[in-house]
């Protein structure tokens, strides 16, 4: 099992739209078995792949099993949860998932204030901050698990990607997307210092490695590559607008991403591998999935594709199919 | 590049356009074999290679008027003789769809009309559509029917070459479909009135079209014209200036050097124009 973390603290980037597409694409073409974890308190990956029926069900209880069953327990000092709950199943984008859940940010004080005494090697405060990498170990059978996360740099993220083994950056060309950048590889710096500093003063104090279910935790977060979402040259009355700023910045993307992520991940991809693709503004068939609760590629007439359309469906599925592949092979996996 | 008249792209992007293709599109169909179809000049000349004496119809050719030429050549070969050739020409080599057949799709026009007998634009668009697109002949009973719908339709006006007994190609076929098929004319004069035209590979000599844009601008007295692409050079500039005045229509010239790479080139723009026009009707919904 490999665990991927789509992740960018600039909002409004595609984010949600790309992992739950490549989450379809493994499993639906490349017959992977993935499980979506949805730690976005906005549950915006939930609302998208399941039927509204679905969410009702799930949500019209009181007490349901979500990505925050297994924070409850810690919030309430009473470790991690004992018996893992059942993802649900997405029908049309044939994958897991454990649903979101907007009380997760009520976590994000704990997490936060856990931090500090994690970094000081206290065992309560790395349980707290672990507490994704047990809730992922809970589920090794999958192929891949992807963490779909909110547009922040705060607590909740940090632990999420503390428990990853790789990121994407889905990204927008725009100079805030530039700049977010940048605060990754502070975070990310930092975040790396600290869990480290953690881990090695348990140890000195308590003889052993930190471990959870007899396994030592290591940070082993790897980047794997970024996606550009593309605009096409827009006209507004009459007049070409944007294209200018466009070229300037996605000639500098690769520059900032070598500078700022390449650098401190230090591992053995070229920049070139590290440009997962770039998707095409896909015009109506964005809102089209997102109110039938279908992956783009698999969007029918059924679900409302007219005309050339048909042509926009083949191609996403080529460019996801790109990706996909780029991305399989960036983290040491093959193809077929 | 041609550089698109706003009403076009507009008309387009609004699908108040009528995409009429002509056999010069088809012409840059290939088979497997490298072999490409016809145009309706180059068929009448090697469907008389076996007619003796010929000379008569090569003036007929020469003289531009093809209607009659066909006429006598269906007359002399035998109806199914002719019928064979035609099958020959245009259904068995199994064309396959050219660039400008995808861009041309691409544009996404609800209505596309042609006079080729050959289903190389069809077949194209639905095998990319899942079938979901209705092909209509002049002499099915229902178009108004599509017209007044909502999916996509491809306009066959002068038939199929899977209905060889029912195409329109020569002189007394013509003259006979006027009657016979009238209310089918009056369902294209009425989109003449209603819609923009935009003719691709296609010449002026069409009778169809000729009586179509003559009537609608004598009748109607419009000044929204249709527009015609042409390779350069294929007209007089005083002929043009005559059609333009007569046919209500605006033709805008190319260069037809290097495989009319420039109509390929001009309609790719139009797509990427007509997609930017929606985005922005998406959003101010003035359509």
């Amino acid at each position: 099992m490999k665990s991927i973390v789509f992740f960018n603290n600039k909002g409004g980037v595609g984010k949600t739209t790309l992992l739950c597409n490549m989450a379809a694409y493994l499993s639906i073409k490349k017959s992977k078995k993935v499980l979506i974890i949805d730690a976005d308190p906005q549950c915006n990956s939930t609302t998208y792949i399941l039927s509204e029926e679905k969410l009702e069900s799930i949500y019209g209880k009181s007490k349901r099993d979500s990505i925050e069953s297994f924070l409850s327990p810690v919030r309430k000092a009473k470790g991690y949860l004992e018996k893992r709950i059942n993802p649900v199943k997405s029908e049309r984008f044939k994958v897991d998932i454990i649903p979101g859940d907007p009380r997760l940010s009520l976590s994000e004080d704990l997490l936060a204030t856990d931090w500090k005494s994690a970094t000081s090697g206290d065992p309560r405060g790395l349980q707290t901050t672990l507490v994704f990498e047990h809730l992922k170990l809970q589920y090794e059978e999958y192929d891949y698990i992807f963490f779909d996360v909110g547009p922040s740099l705060g607590a909740i993220n940090r632990s999420v990607l503390i428990a990853c083994d790789y990121f994407v950056i889905p990204m927008a060309v725009d100079v805030f997307s530039l700049m977010a950048l940048e605060n990754i590889n502070l975070s990310l710096t930092k975040w790396r210092k600290g869990i480290e500093d953690g881990l090695k003063k348990y140890e000195e104090e308590e003889n052993e490695p930190y471990e959870i279910y007899d396994k030592e935790f290591q940070w082993s977060l790897k980047f794997s590559g970024y996606v550009l979402q593309q605009y096409k040259a827009k006209t507004v009355r009459g007049e070409k607008v944007h294209v200018k700023a466009y070229e300037k910045i996605s000639k500098e993307i690769p520059a900032a991403i070598e500078r700022e992520i390449h650098s401190i991940t230090k591992d053995h991809l070229t920049l070139d591998n590290l440009f997962l693709g770039e998707i095409e503004n896909l015009h109506s068939l964005v809102p089209m999935s997102q109110t039938t609760n279908a992956p783009i590629f698999s969007l029918k007439s059924k679900d409302g594709v007219v005309g050339a359309h048909f042509q926009k469906v083949q191609y996403s599925e080529g460019i996801y199919s790109s990706i996909a592949k780029k991305l399989l092979s960036n983290i040491g996996d093959s193809d077929d | 590049m041609i550089k698109w008249p706003k009403e076009v792209v507009s008309d387009i992007s609004r699908r108040r356009c009528v995409i009429f293709l002509g056999s010069g599109i088809s012409r840059n169909s290939v088979n497997t074999t490298g072999r490409r179809p016809k145009t309706w000049y180059q068929f009448l000349q090697s469907a008389i290679t076996d007619i003796n004496p010929k000379a008569h119809i090569s003036k007929l050719l020469k003289d531009n008027d093809y209607l009659t030429a066909c006429e006598v050549v269906k007359r002399q070969l035998g109806k199914e003789e002719f019928t064979r050739i035609v099958r020959e020409e245009f259904l068995v080599p199994a064309y396959q769809p050219a660039d400008i057949h995808k861009k041309i799709f691409s544009l996404d026009s609800r209505i596309v009309a042609t006079p080729n007998f050959d289903k190389i634009y069809e077949t194209y668009a639905n095998s990319e559509a899942n079938g979901s697109i209705v092909v209509k002949q002049h002499y099915d009973s229902d178009v108004m029917s599509s017209i007044r719908g909502s999916e996509r339709i491809i306009l066959k006006v002068h038939g199929t070459i899977d209905s060889p007994d029912k195409l329109i190609f020569t002189r007394a076929e013509y003259a006979e479909a006027r009657t016979k098929y009238s209310s089918f004319y009056e369902l294209l004069e009425a989109l003449s009135l209603t819609h923009t035209f935009l003719f691709l590979g296609c010449g002026v000599n069409d009778p169809d079209i000729k009586l179509l844009l003559e009537d609608s601008l004598f009748k109607h007295n419009s000044s929204r014209s249709h527009v015609m692409l042409l390779p350069k050079k294929s007209l007089h500039n005083s002929v043009i200036e005559v059609i333009q005045d007569t046919m209500n229509l605006n033709i805008i010239q190319y260069s037809g050097a290097n495989n009319h790479i420039e109509l390929l080139e001009s309609v790719t723009e139009l797509v990427d124009l007509v997609e930017a026009e929606r985005e922005e009707l998406k959003i101010n919904m003035n359509w």
